[in-house]
């Protein structure tokens, strides 16, 4: 979403400067009398005086623009996963590491206990406040290990103990 | 940067809403004052427009360019790392003294472009940069570094983005990174007054070298 953001705002940027550059220009064209340079002022400016609101078009547009809207709203205010975690910070050192790099380092970390398989990691709440949730196929006596696992990830990642870490071991299907 | 195009784009959405609910309400006769029967445009307007041209030019014009300027300021934001300006090339020393009329530069500015003169040393910023980031690789846990400085020059704030070598330990990368602001203040004569690192590890096999 933040791309997707970045993306829509420079091309919002380039139509300002194209609309904004053509609409001077075409101002000057105006004032000269001359004809309009790119766009049917002409032709748009009849159109408008000839349609009312009352008009199908204008209710449907109306309602288009509407759920556009609506739709930028609601991607915009819901709640986004941190990209970036913070991490224990100095005087004026602050730092953070990349969630998603977070997640593969405990996964794989997990994946080494033997018998344990396709381990998931999540990771709940704020960029400033934040817990991990590690989720894997595995028998139910291997949580200490799992979560020893799971620890020795954070730890080397420079994660406080205090961080929260919960495991969920799901018991692995028998193949008959 | 991110926050800056949330917020931007959270107006544009209220905007859209306000639109087309207005649009709508016109449009099926629930919006009181108004009428649904009236034309998008008023057919007066082309006569105000003339009765008015001057003005109405240059209003358009203003308002063209100001869309324009907006737009160049939008989309360098948007093309900038993280949407700021990196410092300017450091300059340090003084003009000669023993020239004819040559004043330091600390001294009041004379109006005067300073030109090129004996005494005063420019370091590129992408040197500056570029040297943090090297003595950044150098260190054992490092596989990639990108070094950006902003700011003023006398409180520079630095942004460090790390990737670590499989297996690292960020304890120890800390402490690395420390020591390499250090020598980096010994070096350029630059303290941070922030630094801020974004950190990601490797995903990969640790490979170890007896």
């Amino acid at each position: 979403m933040r791309a997707l953001n970045r993306v829509a705002s420079a091309l919002l940027g380039i139509v300002l400067i194209v609309v904004g550059l053509l609409a001077a220009a075409e101002a000057v064209a105006a004032y000269r009398d001359q004809r309009p340079l790119l766009l049917p002022l002409r032709q748009w400016y009849d159109r408008l005086i000839a349609t009312t609101f009352a008009d199908r078009g204008v209710l449907l547009i109306s309602i288009g623009v509407g759920v556009l809207g609506l739709l930028v709203l609601v991607s915009q205010l819901r709640r986004w996963q941190p990209r970036e975690l913070d991490l224990r910070s100095e005087e004026n050192m602050r730092w953070q590491l990349r969630r998603h790099s977070l997640q593969q380092q405990v996964a794989a970390s997990v994946s080494t206990v033997p018998g344990v398989r396709e381990p998931q990691v999540e990771v709940a709440g704020r960029q400033s406040a934040w817990s991990v949730r590690v989720r894997a196929a595995g028998r139910p006596d291997q949580l200490n290990d799992v979560r020893s696992a799971a620890r020795s990830a954070l730890t080397r990642l420079d994660v406080p103990d205090t961080v929260g870490l919960q495991v969920d071991l799901t018991t692995p299907k028998r193949v008959s | 940067m991110n926050t800056g195009n949330r917020v931007l784009w959270t107006v544009i959405g209220l905007l859209l809403v306000g639109l087309g609910v207005v649009g709508a309400l016109v449009s099926l006769d629930r919006m009181p004052g108004a009428d649904r029967r009236q034309s998008l445009l008023w057919p007066q307007l082309l006569e105000q427009w003339r009765r008015w041209e001057g003005w109405a030019t240059a209003g358009v014009i203003v308002l063209g360019l100001l869309a324009a300027v907006l737009g160049v300021l939008l989309l360098r934001a948007e093309l900038r790392p993280r949407g700021r300006r990196h410092l300017d090339d450091l300059v340090s020393g003084e003009r000669a003294r023993h020239r004819p009329g040559a004043r330091p530069a600390s001294d009041e500015p004379t109006g005067q472009p300073p030109g090129p003169a004996a005494g005063v040393t420019q370091v590129r910023y992408r040197a500056v940069a570029e040297s943090l980031e090297r003595d950044l690789r150098h260190q054992q846990a490092v596989h990639r570094a990108n070094v950006m400085i902003c700011g003023r020059p006398d409180r520079p704030e630095v942004l460090l983005n790390l990737t670590a070598r499989p297996g690292a330990d960020l304890a120890v990368l800390r402490h690395a990174v420390r020591d390499a602001l250090s020598r980096f203040t010994a070096t350029t004569g630059l303290t941070p007054a922030s630094v801020q690192v974004n950190a990601q590890v490797e995903a990969g096999v640790v490979s170890r070298v007896s």
